[in-house]
């Protein structure tokens, strides 16, 4: 048995890894039993065990309905959004700020820019509805910049933008903190050798600098491939509207308000499941085409 | 050149991310009456500058003890969160450990399925933890994201060390916490930051797992005070007159500073670590 | 070779898994048996004050006579009586009112209070788990599939057997007029629980209001018509400078379809499931598929592009009532009120000319009568059951009788005679100074600081002794005119398969419907679509929960 020699090879490292499966599985895997209520018409008194077993009739319902191809569409728009934006952003802000000489300076904007990052989402929400109202700050500066004076959260051609810029506000900061990290772990002698070697700002910055973050940022892309398809629900509920229903309304907030909001247990494990499959399966073919072209993947 | 407008960017990036804060801060030291009409985005206080939003929210039963049961959580929840996550993460760095990326495989799948909120909440209960404050650090003290993270930095430790340290007769957990843990020290300031950050927020496991108002933390009793006219709680008049308080504004701004800032202090400090592992880094070579 | 290892290691932790999760349901239902001890410490000590007089004692009726020898604790689900921190109440327990009772009756409580806005979770929560309390409050705004469902599903027990005996003064209460009494049976023909009486029967509380100081401005009369309405919202827009003339909410209505009502039918309300529906004669109809409903789009669209609207109105997601950015400022003219606040209004606001009057709903033309109104039944919403997992449901019952005896009911909503309240020479409780005129504390907060909404009677009327002349006039005269509430809905109740099937298909109608109200009145829609729009609607299975709610009222009917 090569598992048992293993073991005997590194008996430290399993012990090591004792605590942390043991939590894995009581707190992740045995709960995972739960999913079988998205086959049944589960009820508290019923349980796992006595519920009556319904099949796919929940999936089906689901593909069935007239918002089934609007929330995976508003699902897939706002994640590739979010990704094509969001997810370089703090890369460049860190960057930039690497490229700061003036340690006050730079301390200052760092200190500045993870703030927005501890306010909760709703009072963040709050404060977009605020801003974005026919008389807010934000619309004012939009109306004297020549745009149009309306309510922009009320416009469902907005609802993205707004969505993905207050993430970024939010984020950029505190995202960027990773990145920071891994730039000062990057071995400053590296520098010295390629700056003698006649490399100029740019050229440090393409052979020195993006390497040697590179590991972290694939991870990072892994891990958001991964969670394409799950767009919480909490800001987009307090965000949208009737209105914006057509662009805003995504898988997550369809099974809050039909699953959670009802209490349709089954119907709203039934979606979950559905957006835990894509998931997994966006995250596997991303983990594959990163092991294919650069060293790096998640297993 | 390239400096300037390096500078001015930044200028104009710190700007977006400081006014919005602004407002909040000198809003909640504003007068509760000239707040409550205000639209617009608040530089100074409003009238004169008062303190009696503070006063409210400050006086509140709840608070006081909030605070303390949220520094419980956060301090001894890191800890425990820290242990768990260096662990996994050093035993899945190994090179030397044939089944890391099984171990891996296991680990990651939960961040995609999980078995929901009924489930989750039976299994917690059955192990007793109901009512408990164990409830509320325990069942979410791992993130697979933030192990990752760590499991990265570890694997950059050059493994020369490790393994004349191995000469040496080290074992395991000498070689993690005397040897991989201060060399990563500015990665693991960031996940400690993370799980300080998310445990200072959090409230839903606090609201599901626990009965007793004397072990809430903070953010779930300054939830209540933020819920403004929901419909769905409004059963009579008394009700309604209830959501309609003029104080509500003032209350919720000063609520949100309340909530906040001690956990933005906390920041400088985690910082300066950050500092000191660059210059570890930089010694070491 | 890998894969086969891999495959091999699921195995085993899949095994794990199945072991894990039979053990820990195991170990589940033994948990619930054998923690039913928690928490009650009854049984001996009722039995020792009354449990051998099995018939009802002569005075007041109680087998119990309180206060009880022995100090007996029950444990209740309750939800927080308020919000506001600035009260200083963390558990209902620092209530006096509560306090008072608690020396009165001897009978502990320990309160579950969650966390404001958390209820419907935690209360999900607590069912699912199985251990229950020995009292549980609000069951009915809560138990999903109705009061009677609960019975069925072994979280309550029905009252049926005990109510004649242990709460005689219950039973008086709601036995007034026929209306109420069949108002407080379940369909299945079960006391479930008991509820919280309207005593004496309530006005409308919530309704239109216009700013009094613009009328005078403008030279108008009160608006009675849609077409005076009209012309009163240009002229607060051209001559006051009105932004946002009239405030609707987000469903373009207003939070009990007060503004709507005057077309005949009940628009989306505050955005609940069943606020569209109405009882004409005895027949379910749903407002948005009617004609009365297109016309009121119409009229809407109309005043939308005259800027008479709210411009914002579809975006103000959390306002049930108007913002105070709206109401305390130039900006909005017309709103639907509570009524207690149409005396305070001048108060609110930086600028102290802002008046505003209670105002009638609207009509077609003058002399047509409004069928819909904000209307509380007798019996309110709230309630409280017993658990089947109670020790001693006879001696709580006996104690949640107390509410209906006006020396209890008195203490928890009046507080202590000569202190907190006189009896007037008419008879009826009236308060002191140290309530209405409270350096301290203003009436209303004194009333949920101080005093406890007991089941049994509710004493709302108390409001009207702090209640200025504006909302006097308003619930006792204005927001009556000719209104009749002919179309009211009663409380009806639907099964558990048909609330699921009725709120499946609604959540799609709504969301559909509120989007298309929106579109419409913007004018993003043409309202030559309207047929198309009826059809969608039917097509979504609007007619199935007609049909739903229906069975249900003529289920209510036959009580």
């Amino acid at each position: 048995m090569k598992f048992l020699r293993d073991i005997k090879r590194n008996p430290g490292l399993y012990i090591i890894m004792i605590p942390v499966l043991a939590f894995f599985i009581i707190f992740a895997y045995v709960p995972m039993f739960g999913i079988v209520m998205a086959f049944q018409n589960y009820t508290p008194k019923g349980g796992f065990f006595h519920s009556e077993f319904v099949g796919l009739k929940h999936f089906i319902d689901f593909f069935g309905s007239v918002y089934f191809g609007r929330t995976i569409g508003n699902t897939l728009a706002i994640s590739i959004l979010n990704l094509v934006f969001g997810f370089p952003i703090p890369i460049i802000f860190a960057l930039m700020l690497n490229e700061v000489g003036n340690k006050y300076f730079k301390k200052t904007i760092q200190t500045v820019s993870y703030l927005p990052y501890f306010i909760s989402v709703v009072v963040v929400c709050g404060l977009i509805a605020d801003f974005t109202a026919s008389d807010g700050l934000v619309t004012e500066l939009i109306v004297a910049l020549g745009g149009e004076r309306m309510n922009y959260l009320g416009q469902a051609q907005f609802f993205r933008p707004i969505y993905i810029l207050s993430d970024m506000w939010q984020g950029i900061g505190f995202n960027s903190i990773i990145y920071l990290a891994a730039l000062s772990g990057i071995d400053q002698e590296l520098y010295e050798a390629a700056a003698l070697d006649g490399a100029g700002r740019w050229r440090q910055t393409l052979h020195v600098t993006l390497p040697g973050i590179a590991s972290t940022v694939i991870i990072l892309l892994i891990l958001r491939m991964g969670s394409m398809f799950s767009v919480g629900y909490e800001k987009i509920i307090l965000l949208y509207n009737t209105n914006t229903y057509e662009t805003a309304d995504v898988i997550s907030s369809y099974v809050y308000r039909m699953g959670l909001q009802n209490m349709n247990y089954s119907y709203s494990a039934a979606v979950g499941l559905f957006n835990s499959v894509i998931n997994t399966a966006l995250l596997v073919i991303s983990n594959k085409i990163s092991a294919k072209f650069s060293d790096t993947s998640l297993f | 050149m390239f400096l300037v407008i390096l500078y001015i960017l930044l200028g104009i990036m710190g700007l977006i991310f400081i006014v919005p804060v602004w407002h909040v801060v000198m809003a909640s030291f504003s007068e509760a009456r000239l707040l409550a009409s205000n639209t617009g985005v608040v530089l100074l206080p409003l009238g004169t500058p008062s303190i009696g939003g503070y006063k409210i929210v400050l006086t509140a039963p709840g608070i006081i003890s909030g605070y303390g049961n949220t520094a419980f959580y956060v301090i001894v929840g890191t800890v425990i969160s820290m242990l768990l996550t260096i662990m996994g993460a050093y035993a899945l760095s190994r090179k030397g450990f044939e089944y890391r990326n099984v171990f891996m495989l296991i680990l990651s799948f939960t961040m995609l399925f999980n078995g929901g909120m009924i489930p989750t909440y039976m299994v917690v209960r059955n192990l007793g933890l109901y009512n408990s404050r164990w409830a509320v650090i325990i069942p979410s003290a791992i993130s697979v994201f933030n192990l990752i993270i760590l499991r990265t930095a570890f694997q950059e430790v050059p493994a020369s060390l490790e393994e004349s340290a191995k000469l040496d007769g080290a074992n395991e957990f000498t070689i993690m916490f005397r040897i991989i843990v201060p060399l990563a020290k500015a990665s693991i300031a960031v996940v400690v930051l993370y799980y300080a950050v998310g445990i200072w927020n959090s409230w839903f496991p606090a609201m599901i797992y626990l009965k007793d108002r004397d072990k809430f933390p903070l953010q779930l009793i300054l939830r209540e005070t933020l819920l403004v006219n929901d419909s769905s709680m409004i059963a009579s008049s008394a009700d309604a007159q209830n959501a309609t308080n003029l104080d509500r504004k003032l209350v919720k701004y000063c609520t949100i500073v309340v909530g906040t800032l001690p956990i933005m202090c906390f920041y400088p400090f985690i910082q300066k670590y950050f500092t000191k592992g660059v210059m570890i880094g930089a010694v070491k070579g | 070779m890998k894969a086969k290892k891999i495959l091999a290691l699921l195995l085993v932790l899949a095994l794990c898994m199945t072991a894990f999760a039979a053990c820990s349901s195991g170990s589940g239902s033994s948990g619930t048996s054998g923690s039913t001890s928690t928490g009650t410490t009854t049984g001996e000590t009722g039995g020792e004050t009354g449990g051998e007089t099995a018939e009802p004692g002569e005075a007041g009726g109680e087998t119990y006579t309180f206060p009880l020898a022995e100090q007996v604790t029950f444990t209740a689900w309750h939800t927080n009586p308020t919000s506001d921190p600035s009260l200083g109440i963390t558990t209902i327990n620092d209530i006096e009112a509560v306090q008072r009772l608690e020396a009165k009756t001897n009978v502990h409580i320990e309160w579950d209070v969650p966390a404001s806005g958390t209820e419907t979770d935690t209360f999900n929560l607590m069912i699912t788990s199985g251990e229950y309390p020995d009292l549980i409050f609000a069951i009915t705004s809560y138990y999903k599939g109705g009061v009677d469902k609960a019975i069925t599903d072994g979280v309550i027990i029905p009252l049926n057997d005990m109510i004649e005996t242990y709460a005689p003064d219950y039973m008086k209460l709601i036995s007034q007029n026929d209306a109420l009494k069949r108002d407080c049976i379940t369909d299945g023909g079960n006391y479930a629980s008991i509820a919280y009486i309207n005593t004496p029967d309530q006005g409308p509380w919530y309704g239109l209001t216009v700013r009094k100081d613009w009328l005078d401005k403008c030279g108008l009369d009160v608006p009675v018509t849609y077409d005076d309405w009209h012309d009163m919202l240009v002229a607060f827009k051209e001559q006051c400078g009105a932004t946002n003339p009239l405030w609707l909410n987000q469903y373009a209505s207003d939070m009990f379809n007060i503004f709507p009502a005057g077309y005949g039918i009940a628009a989306l309300g505050a955005g609940s499931q069943n606020s569209a529906f109405y009882n004409v004669d005895g027949t379910v109809h749903y407002g948005p598929i009617e004609e009365g409903y297109h016309d009121y789009i119409t009229m809407l669209n109309q005043w939308y592009s005259e800027g008479l609207l709210d411009p914002d109105f579809y975006t103000r997601a959390t306002d049930v009532f108007v913002p105070d950015s709206l109401s305390s400022t130039g900006k909005c003219g017309a709103f639907a009120d509570i009524y207690t606040l149409i005396d305070m209004r001048p108060m609110m606001s930086e600028d102290t000319t802002i008046s505003t009057i209670p105002v009638a709903q609207p009509v077609l033309k003058e002399g047509d009568t409004v069928h819909l109104r904000q209307y509380n039944w007798p019996k309110g919403t709230s309630d409280v059951a017993i658990s089947t997992q109670c020790e001693n449901p006879e001696l709580a019952l006996s104690w949640l009788n107390l509410g209906s005896i006006e020396e209890y009911s008195y203490l928890c909503y009046w507080g202590e005679e000569g202190n907190e309240y006189e009896i007037g020479e008419d008879g009826e409780p009236h308060f002191t100074d140290k309530v209405l005129n409270n350096p301290d504390i203003n009436p209303g907060d004194y009333l949920t600081k101080y005093f406890w909404r007991a089941p049994g009677m509710y004493r709302w009327s108390r409001e009207l002794e702090y209640a200025g002349p504006l909302a006097i006039s308003a619930i006792e005269d204005v927001w009556l005119q000719h209104s009749d509430g002919a179309y009211f809905m009663p409380n009806i109740t639907l099964t558990d398969a048909e609330g699921q099937e009725f709120s499946t298909k609604m959540a799609d109608i709504l969301t559909y419907v509120a989007e298309n109200t929106t579109k419409f009145i913007r004018g993003e829609r043409s309202l030559d679509e309207w047929d198309a729009f009826v059809e969608t609607v039917k097509g979504m299975g609007i007619d199935d929960a007609i049909a739903l709610e229906q069975a249900a009222l003529d289920r209510f009917n036959e009580r």
